[in-house]
């Protein structure tokens, strides 16, 4: 709790980020509509914390993840990052930026090149950014890899010889190698088994705490967000609905979406089964090519009213730490 | 025949319950000319109305014990060399094709992880589900069409005229999950198997299947084999469980047993290693290494290279898996 009390200072600032991709059809193959994968997302990242991005597949996770590399070039919107200005950056200053943003994917088994060996893998990056001399390449890529729990054993070895865990490590180190201000980790433990998954959650943190790394922490599996969060933000269809600290979201949830989708999580304890109280949400998520209007989330929401259908809500803030976008919680029709 | 009362909801408690299922000292290795043990002496049984869940990480054996009961292990590279499945009376594992064939979908049920690729793309759903009842029975069309109808309405499916014109790709994932349950229920078959039903599916799609699955064994009855790994899970709806480790059970017990007192130091490791909603931000339990290779299976216990209370007696001795006094069974040398 004093931890979180320290970390204040503005790292990365995302202002209005919209990501739109065009829909082509009809007889000339014009645009006809567009899938709207972020739509209209702002948030900050302090230094040295963990802000994680939740919801369920296509609400936009990943895709905010990738603007923020600048994987994919946003529509529109502002990304500042030590408040140097990045949506707008030419080539040679972005080559500075994604050296100071990396980002670890989920598939640990498309993610590395399978011709190289994990000596050139994690020198590629040191090369290219001209870290230094051929030994002290060589000596970082070692102590990269004893930093992940891997060995010089392993520098010549190529990526199939490697287990999904072990391979997630080298992701890691590969991330790291260049001592970034920010690592996006893109559902970077989804693959893996139980067993594997908390030693890598173990390493992500021992590794935070001990570089001072901040991680954009991208997941579907709330039980991983709350364990490793700081800050969450939950997104339902290009938009983030709630905001706010690991500690009120899980405890005191306020929009209806955000209440569903904890109530929905299995625990791994059958005395709770009969307690808690399940709401199931009915249907599937709408189609981002076409949102329902109003709030988007009041096809499936479970306490929805007529202003729901018809006006968008804003962002409400509940607390300096805590804010919603939802008419009820903001009219006080619910708590 | 074993008594055993079951635990499985109110209806059935107390009662005096047959296995539907028993499976007797199955092997499963690998043909070729050096033969690795993929399944190690399998044996459990499965009482009628139950939900039994086998749980394990990927490697453990769990989808390979399930592919065994039905029939349906790949033909080359892999065979059952001894043991049995008996549904009731019957022996599975020596039937023909033909046979086999009369017993899947009719007896036993199943569905698979990939609601993606387990709907054949190019016919409607009206199409694929007719297709069990042709085979299976000797409906009419208007029966098939009033069978198919009901059975999408039993699994929540809105408007299910309309649907049974629906192609695979029109309908979303939780939507052909759906089907998939309603085409394994299409002739009530005494066992249903489902093989990681929720895995690729979003939590809140997660929740609304777990709910029609429970619904549909509280109101018919129905036989319920679980495969898994999310423990979260396994608590939520099943009444027994089974953990596999490296091809072998390590541990059968009642949900609230396993959760509780977990007496194999595995099952164990498994459960603290999960990080669980509304529990404390310390550092997460890890299990060291990773799951052995097949080929190069340790001496002794399967799990004693990341054990931590492996003693010499692990590594010399491969332990039993031995029936505690209140019924549990467990595969340890220093059960917990």
């Amino acid at each position: 709790m004093l931890e979180q009390a320290v970390k204040t200072e503005e790292l990365l600032k995302v202002e209005n980020l919209k990501k739109y991709y065009p829909i082509r059809g009809g007889v000339f193959g014009g645009i006809t509509g567009s899938v709207k994968a972020v739509d209209d997302v702002s948030f900050t990242v302090r230094k040295g914390e963990t802000f994680s991005l939740v919801g369920e597949s296509g609400c936009g996770k990943s895709t905010t993840g990738m603007c923020l590399a600048r994987l994919v070039d946003p529509s529109s919107g502002k990304i500042y990052l030590n408040n140097a200005n990045i949506h707008e950056a030419n080539k040679s200053a972005l080559k500075q930026y994604r050296r100071n943003i990396q980002i670890i994917f989920q598939d640990p088994y498309s993610s590395l090149n399978p011709k190289l060996t994990i000596r050139k893998i994690l020198s590629e990056p040191l090369l290219i950014n001209g870290y230094g001399s051929k030994l002290e390449i060589e000596n970082r890529v070692l102590s990269l890899l004893e930093m992940v729990g891997l060995g010089s054993q392993h520098m010549d070895r190529y990526p199939h010889e490697f287990s999904g865990g072990q391979r997630q490590r080298i992701g890691i180190a590969r991330a790291i190698s260049l001592n970034p201000d920010i690592i996006i980790c893109d559902e970077p433990v989804s693959a893996l088994d139980v067993s594997i998954q908390s030693q890598l959650l173990n390493l992500l943190k021992d590794l935070q705490e001990e570089f001072g790394l901040t991680y954009i922490f991208i997941s579907h599996d709330l039980s991983v967000v709350e364990h490793i969060s700081d800050r969450v933000a939950v997104m339902y269809l290009g938009k983030i609905v709630e905001m706010g600290t690991t500690k009120e979201i899980f405890e005191s949830p306020k929009h209806p979406y955000t209440r569903a989708l904890l109530s929905s999580v299995p625990i791994a304890n059958p005395k709770t089964k009969l307690m808690r109280k399940r709401i199931i949400l009915e249907g599937d998520v709408p189609s981002p090519k076409n949102p329902p209007p109003g709030c988007s989330f009041h096809t499936r929401c479970p306490f929805k009213t007529e202003i729901c259908e018809k006006s968008i809500p804003s962002e409400f803030q509940i607390n300096k730490e805590h804010s919603v976008s939802c008419h009820l919680v903001e009219n006080g029709a619910i708590f | 025949m074993l008594l055993i009362h079951t635990l499985s909801g109110s209806e059935s408690e107390g009662v005096m319950l047959s296995p539907v299922l028993n499976i007797n000292n199955l092997n499963v290795e690998t043909t070729g000319r050096d033969a690795y043990s993929i399944l190690d002496n399998i044996h459990f049984q499965v009482q009628a109305g139950e939900t039994l869940a086998i749980v394990g990480e990927s490697g453990s054996g769990k989808s390979m014990t399930a592919l065994s009961i039905l029939g349906l292990l790949p033909e080359s590279g892999l065979r059952i060399s001894s043991g049995e499945v008996l549904l009731e009376e019957t022996n599975l594992t020596n039937l023909s094709d033909k046979n086999m064939n009369q017993i899947r979908g009719k007896e036993i049920g199943m569905i698979f992880q990939e609601p993606m690729t387990s709907l054949n793309p190019s016919f409607t759903i009206g199409n694929q589900l007719a297709e069990t009842f042709k085979y299976h029975t000797n409906f009419f069309r208007k029966e098939i069409r009033e069978q198919s109808i009901e059975l999408l309405r039993r699994v929540k499916i809105p408007d299910p005229e309309e649907k049974l014109k629906a192609y695979p790709h029109e309908l979303s994932g939780g939507m052909r999950q759906r089907v998939m349950i309603a085409m394994a229920l299409a002739c009530n078959p005494k066992v249903l198997i489902a093989d990681e039903p929720t895995t690729a599916l979003d939590v809140t799609i997660q929740a609304q299947i777990l709910d029609i699955l429970s619904d549909l064994q509280k109101s018919y009855g129905m036989t319920v084999i679980l495969i898994t790994h999310d423990l979260g899970v396994v608590a939520e709806t099943c009444s027994r469980v089974i953990v596999m480790y490296a091809g072998q059970i390590v541990e059968e017990g009642s949900v609230d047993e396993i959760f509780e007192s977990p007496k194999h130091p595995y099952t164990k490791a498994l459960l603290l290693s999960m990080p669980m909603l509304g529990t404390s931000k310390k550092k997460l339990h890890t299990i060291k290494g990773v799951v052995p290779d097949i080929k190069k299976m340790p001496t002794g216990c399967r799990f004693h290279p990341r054990c931590e209370m492996a003693t010499d007696m692990c590594r010399q001795q491969a332990p039993k898996l031995e029936q505690t006094e209140d019924g549990r069974r467990v595969r340890c040398w220093n059960k917990l």
